[in-house]
């Protein structure tokens, strides 16, 4: 009995690494850490412009809320808030304005691929510095954003399409008969894709599971409840309820199709066969809760932050056709 | 993508290297798990595990907090809320005695696709939260009139205000069930309900702030909503 449950423990334990060191350590083309970094440094540009409208009444010395009130709230809410670190509130127009275009700048050379590690970690610290000012009233895209910018810091996302590769490429040349990446910057690459997608489907995850707590979504009209908000909707679709009960069971699918999803995404989405499949349904959800709540950048960093799973389903379909 | 590119599967990598990658690996997404999984409810294990690894997560933002990645859940604090201030020249004469100079709604414009409106109701609904009698807290209600009202005052150059707090109850979706007294048209005055009101003045430096009135204090008719029965608020959006 002791033997066997031995022999059961040693072949997991090995089955288990062996998974692992293949799931993380395989390398990969850093192709599309590339094309996310693009994506994710657009995406933040637009978030940080987006902010600019009002800037000083929200983050400065003297904003709607002024560091010695957020600082306040956080102590009467009990909240664990020792880390929310930012020098925003120090400054007010047009000082604060010149942080807004430096980190607007750090972002471009990013999204551009120069000096990328520490344009990435620069674009994330200045994302992170308005977040910080005011975390009561941070939106849903900040934690997306954060956490690309940190994992495409880390990986060799500068390795394509990037200026970085412009220019060291230039001033090194490759030996002949080299490979094009090194076998470490591949399996860099890979870490960094892979930490993409299991944040993103725990993150997913999180989203179908909170809600699940309230009626609304139980029952599908969740939607309903989000359209029959007059100040904050993006489109009036309200008239949907004139199609009776057929409006009806529209605004039950739509409510339902997207809780499904999110709870369905963190387990499939791991499934080779049914993955292109889930990616193309997400795209329909994506764009449908954009419509329905008007996050139009968080919906467009979602839908960015999946395209990390459509870039294995086609380099696994690329190894699978050269192995042919 | 291009699969020529693609380096040799069987590349070597140091055992010690990898066994470090992979316990940092470990511990990262440890933290991450955590702090995803207490978005909404946390049990008391999960509050401290939280507060430990705040020095990561809450640095980096990889802890959303109570973001309200639900969006709604059908509850009167997920109505659309929003701010209102009476503007009144003199901070030392009470507001009634004074003319109003102006009145000054938190959102004006901007757009509901790209967030400045948004930031607005987040700010509404935390005050919104907190002037719920279930929950009521003064204290965090008054210091954000106190800071709203001190900047809308010194922005349009008032000295006095009369900060309101202002919640739209959404209809139900058959027009059938709204109860008596709910008109058709949702923008009607008879969905908008106070939650909040209060006297916000600049005196001697300072900003004084004193309440008016909150929900628990207005008429009962324009607290009952306007079909069926909303379930209480739960939680705080983001605070």
């Amino acid at each position: 009995m002791t033997q066997a449950s031995d022999g059961y423990f040693n072949n997991l334990t090995e089955a288990i690494s062996r998974g692992w060191n293949r799931f993380w350590f395989t390398p990969a083309d850093p192709l599309p850490c590339a094309v996310l970094r693009i994506g994710v440094g657009l995406l933040t540009i637009a978030h940080l412009l987006c902010i600019g409208s009002e800037l000083d009444r929200w983050y400065g010395r003297d904003a709607l809320l002024t560091p010695a009130a957020v600082a306040e709230l956080h102590r009467l809410s009990s909240e664990e808030a020792r880390y929310h670190i930012s020098a925003l509130g120090r400054y007010a127009a047009p000082e604060i304005n010149y942080h807004l275009w430096a980190a607007i700048a750090v972002a471009a050379a990013f999204t551009a691929g120069l000096l990328t590690p520490l344009s990435g970690a620069l674009t994330l610290a200045a994302l992170l510095s308005f977040v910080h000012r005011v975390p009561q009233v941070a939106g849903h895209v900040e934690p997306v954003l954060a956490f690309l910018l940190f994992y495409l810091s880390l990986a060799p996302s500068w390795a394509r399409l990037s200026l970085d590769r412009l220019i060291f490429a230039r001033k090194k040349p490759p030996p002949p008969n080299a490979p094009a990446v090194s076998p470490l910057v591949g399996i860099s690459a890979n870490i960094g894709l892979r930490l993409i997608q299991v944040h993103l489907a725990m993150f997913v995850a999180m989203m179908g599971l909170t809600k699940l707590y309230g009626d609304a979504w139980w029952e599908g009209s969740a939607i309903w409840f989000l359209l029959a908000q007059t100040q904050s909707r993006p489109l009036d679709l309200s008239g949907i309820r004139n199609g009776g009960k057929y409006g009806e069971f529209l605004i039950n699918f739509w409510t339902l199709a997207i809780v499904y999803y999110e709870l369905a995404f963190g387990v499939l989405v791991w499934s080779r066969a049914l993955r292109p499949l889930l990616l193309a349904i997400g795209v329909l959800v994506w764009l449908s809760l954009i419509l329905a709540t008007g996050q139009l950048l968080f919906g467009l960093t979602i839908l960015l932050a999946t395209a990390a799973f459509f870039a294995t389903t086609v380099e696994l379909a690329a190894r699978q056709a050269s192995v042919a | 993508m291009a699969p020529a590119a693609t380096p040799s599967s069987n590349a070597p990598i140091d055992p010690t290297l990898r066994s470090v990658i992979s316990l940092a690996l470990v511990l990262h997404l440890l933290c991450v798990g955590v702090v995803l999984s207490s978005n909404f409810r946390r049990s008391r294990l999960q509050s401290e595990l939280v507060r430990i690894f705040a020095c990561y997560t809450q640095l980096l933002d990889f802890d959303p907090q109570f973001t309200p990645y639900y969006h709604t859940l059908g509850r009167e604090l997920d109505d659309d809320t929003w701010l209102t201030l009476d503007l009144y020249a003199k901070g030392e004469e009470p507001a009634a005695a004074q003319p109003l100079v102006k009145t000054v709604r938190l959102p004006e414009g901007g757009s509901n696709w790209l967030g400045d409106r948004r930031r607005y109701f987040q700010l509404a609904k935390l005050l919104a939260l907190n002037a719920d009698p279930e929950l009521e807290n003064d204290d965090a209600t008054s210091e954000i009139a106190r800071s709203v009202g001190a900047r809308i005052m010194r922005e349009t150059g008032n000295q006095r205000c009369v900060f309101r707090c202002v919640r739209r109850m959404s209809q139900p979706l058959h027009l059938a069930e709204l109860r008596t007294g709910f008109p058709p048209d949702p923008t009607d005055p008879a969905y908008d309900v106070l939650v909040y009101e209060a006297d916000v003045w600049l005196f001697e430096g300072s900003v004084q702030a004193q309440k008016r009135s909150s929900a628990a204090e207005v008429a009962p008719r324009q607290t009952n909503p306007p079909a069926g029965t909303k379930s209480k608020p739960a939680t705080a959006p983001r605070s």
